[in-house]
């Protein structure tokens, strides 16, 4: 049903094509419709085999020492439209991999944006989410300085776009530009949580702001919604133990613990304070993040601080990240009782509680070739709270030391 | 004797100073019969960056850029501040994010002067030494 709706706009955007092209002969050369594209190539290894490296947790399988060609890279084009002096039309798609291994296209903007005056804008349609600093231009590589947003800070929030409206809010304060941005809508995606599970936020609701003079930008964030993750079989199985008549007979608690580690349509909060100081010789970000998520989705803090030079075209940089978790990492509401079950329901809850934290260090390199293409390599070391869940990493194995090195090379153009 | 050759010196160093002045020269040009007669540089900045579509006196602003090369880095370390590089940045956000569309290329300063000539809302930069009487320099204070 969506896709045909979308279809259905690109379909009207290659209508619109020609006769907006038509339309420059008589503005004299003055273009009102874009097409445009951008993409990476990716490549990354790491040196161990016991967990691999993913970019983000809507990924089940990543990088270990046998090289990954495809985690990092993505090719998307997008076409804007002018309709008229205050009304523009924007559709982007994306091909990159996703949870069940296709590549194929998905929507990540598909809006139309009513422009009331120089300060006021309203869009409506899709439209990537401002969670982070960088987040809703995550997927354009050559904007940032490295090979991709650090998993850290970034994999707090794994939704890329919602389906809403916002209002872009532009004013000057003093010599400092502040823009304000209030949206509201729903999101969705597919995680990797040990198995597929569906996430959605709806409804979702956020508002941020930025103040920008000269080099300096300072930005705050907000959102908050309600969550729902209600396919994921292991989490259901211990909630289907926790209710079971023949527990509650002795551990009047459980059944109530189960209501508590549902997630159904539970307040989900995220907060980001970022910085940013961008000189033509010196580049430094930082953000600093707090999740709030409900039943057995951990809360976390976490933060980056990234530091590069710019000699020209060649900007060496380091990043440190964090995310620690802050929620309980066990419970023991369930008697611990000499019973198979009883103990398998008992690990199974910690274990799905337990911490997610990671550390990660990373040197790395930008080399800008052209005005459309650059290089970048980076080499991370990252650092596991918890050895058995193994931070963000999939398929970890037991005996997995909790570190590793993991190089990655990127190629970002546009066309 | 000693004030000849520390006047020479000083000539030198003049000269010196002046030919590296001109090789980077650049300047802002407009239609001719375009009423504005001078701009401040955060006023160009703000068309060239898309956050303003307007002249100062409110009449419809159009920038107009020239490729990669030496009179482009030169006018946005100018009047912006920022290198090639921060440039290139800035504008991939905002395309790829809905919020902005770049200024528009020509393919030299040859072409941008004819687009400035038949459009009067056009403001572009040039060197210097490109100035002809199809466009009128703004001076910038």
């Amino acid at each position: 049903m969506r896709h045909k709706k979308l279809s259905k706009i690109s379909a009207l955007f290659i209508l619109l094509g020609p006769l907006l092209q038509l339309n420059n002969v008589f503005a004299d050369d003055l273009q009102q419709f874009r097409l445009s594209g951008f993409g990476t190539m990716g490549f990354v290894k790491t040196n161990t085999d016991d967990a691999e490296f993913v970019p983000s947790p809507d990924y089940s399988r990543g990088a270990s020492t046998s090289p990954d060609w495809l985690i990092d890279s993505a090719i998307g084009a997008q076409a804007t439209g002018d309709f008229s002096n205050n009304l523009s039309g924007t559709l982007q798609l994306i091909s990159k991999r996703d949870l069940g291994h296709s590549y194929s296209p998905s929507t990540q903007w598909a809006f139309l944006a009513y422009r009331f005056n120089n300060h006021i804008t309203a869009r409506a349609g899709r439209l990537g989410s401002p969670y982070f600093m960088v987040s809703d231009y995550r997927n354009i590589n050559a904007a940032n300085p490295w090979v991709r947003p650090t998993i850290d800070v970034y994999g707090q929030v794994p939704f890329s776009y919602e389906d809403g409206v916002d209002l872009i809010i532009r004013s000057n304060v003093g010599k400092s530009r502040l823009t304000v941005q209030p949206f509201y809508g729903k999101s969705k995606n597919k995680l990797w949580w040990g198995a597929a599970v569906t996430a959605k936020i709806n409804p979702l609701w956020g508002l941020n702001a930025s103040l920008e003079q000269g080099p300096y930008t300072l930005r705050i964030g907000h959102a908050a919604g309600n969550l729902t993750i209600a396919d994921h079989e292991n989490l259901n199985l211990i909630l289907d133990g926790l209710r079971n008549d023949l527990l509650t007979a002795f551990c009047s608690e459980c059944s109530a613990r189960a209501d508590h580690f549902e997630v159904i349509n539970k307040n989900v909060s995220f907060q980001d304070i970022g910085f940013q100081g961008d000189w033509p010789r010196m580049l430094i970000m930082a953000e600093y993040t707090r999740r709030l998520a409900p039943g057995f989705a951990p809360d976390t803090n976490a933060w980056y601080l990234t530091g590069a030079y710019r000699f020209g075209k060649i900007s060496p940089y380091l990043t440190l990240s964090k995310v620690i978790q802050t929620s309980a990492k066990q419970d023991n509401t369930v008697p611990n009782l000499p019973i198979e079950e009883i103990q398998l329901l008992r690990d199974g809850i910690n274990q799905t509680l337990s911490d997610v934290g990671q550390q990660t260090r990373g040197i790395g390199i930008r080399w800008d070739l052209t005005e459309s293409l650059d290089f970048k390599t980076q080499l991370d070391h990252v650092s596991v709270a918890n050895t058995s869940v193994g931070g963000y990493n999939v398929d970890v194995k037991p005996g997995f030391s909790g570190h590793y090195n993991a190089l990655s090379v990127t190629l970002d153009f546009e066309f | 004797m000693h004030n000849i050759y520390q006047r020479n010196v000083i000539l030198l160093f003049f000269g010196l100073t002046c030919s590296w002045a001109s090789y980077a020269e650049v300047v802002v040009v407009v239609n001719p019969q375009n009423p504005i007669q001078a701009m401040k540089i955060d006023e160009v900045r703000d068309i060239f960056l898309g956050q303003s579509g307007e002249f100062p006196g409110g009449d419809l602003a159009i920038p107009a850029d020239l490729p990669e090369g030496a009179t482009r880095d030169a006018f946005y370390m100018k009047v912006a501040d920022k290198s090639p590089q921060q440039m290139r940045a800035y504008w991939l956000k905002l395309i790829y994010t809905g919020k902005g569309i770049p200024p528009q290329k020509s393919s030299d300063s040859a072409a941008l002067k004819k687009l400035i000539s038949k459009n009067q809302g056009v403001i572009g930069y040039i060197d210097e030494k490109e100035v002809d009487n199809s466009v009128k320099v703004i001076p910038l204070k």
